[in-house]
């Protein structure tokens, strides 16, 4: 079986992606332990304007990942 | 996706799905705890992946002349981060209230999105695929808007509505491990019968996170 210069690109593609799954999932982890243990370990609520600048940090990465997508979506396959 | 890697998803899918039928009855009958059921399924799937690239060198070596590089090398590579990745990974505080659990599922979001768009960059997500990609997301959009509604206002069944964050969340990350792509999974449940183990959210990444974050939470 002989694998094309495409196939070992989408290879390494996939290996990277994986990777920053991996770092992803570390980071959410930190970054959860950082305000909701951290807010915990004060004895305090999260408060409304951590959460609000939360919400704008999501927004913000889900409008990155739809333009993207859009952009997949319209592109020729 | 190439033939390897779809081989790898498909036994991968096949073997994940067994081990967490096999758990779930352990952990029905008492002999482990419900806790160490998706700890377990993690654990199976890594050294799956172990096993797999040992393999495909293995059947390299016999056949010089074919190569085997797109499922040796990510399997390789997935195999030695994650042991690293879940060797190091913190512990995930349990969540008080409705606002613990929305910055949890704010930050899985996150986590989740950045995944997603790393994988459309690397074009794993194109065409229809990516349509569909939309579709989930713009869902996963209204129930973020619904929750940050609820807790922002209150509402009694705020933790709900939060918690109806998790098959959102759960449907973006299987179509992201339907292509092979592993993310940050759905935040971690707030209450759940023991003797049910919480399903994969999705891939050997978050089988592995999940089992981390589940450890802690209970």
């Amino acid at each position: 079986m002989s694998v094309s210069p495409a196939t070992i690109n989408l290879a390494l593609q996939l290996a990277l992606t994986l990777l920053r799954g991996v770092q992803n999932g570390r980071l959410t982890l930190e970054r959860i332990e950082a305000l909701v243990g951290g807010a915990q370990a004060e004895g305090r609520e999260i408060t409304e304007a951590e959460l609000r600048a939360l919400a704008a940090e999501t927004d913000s990465k889900l409008d990155a990942l739809e333009a993207a997508l859009k952009g997949e979506a319209a592109a020729p396959n | 996706m190439a033939e390897p890697d779809l081989l790898k998803t498909s036994v991968g899918g096949i073997v994940r799905h067994l081990v967490t039928t096999a758990g779930g009855a352990l952990a029905t009958s008492g002999v482990i705890a419900a806790d160490d059921v998706t700890v377990l399924v993690g654990a199976v799937m890594a050294l799956f992946g172990i096993a797999w690239s040992i393999l495909q060198k293995w059947l390299a070596a016999r056949n010089p002349g074919s190569t085997t590089l797109s499922a040796a090398l990510p399997s390789t590579i997935l195999a030695v981060v994650l042991a690293l990745a879940v060797a190091g990974c913190s512990a995930v505080p349990k969540p008080r209230d409705a606002k613990d659990a929305l910055a949890i599922a704010e930050y899985t979001v996150q986590g989740l999105t950045d995944t997603a768009l790393a994988a459309t960059q690397a074009g794993l997500i194109r065409g229809s695929a990516a349509s569909e990609a939309l579709d989930k997301l713009s869902a996963l959009r209204g129930g973020l808007a619904i929750a940050r509604a609820a807790v922002a206002n209150g509402d009694p069944d705020a933790d709900l509505k939060v918690r109806a964050l998790d098959g959102l969340v759960l449907a973006l990350s299987t179509f992201l491990e339907a292509r092979g792509v592993s993310g940050p999974g759905s935040p971690p449940p707030q209450s759940e019968s023991p003797s049910q183990p919480r399903p994969q959210a999705s891939g050997l990444v978050v089988s592995l996170f999940s089992g981390r974050e589940l450890r802690h939470v209970r």
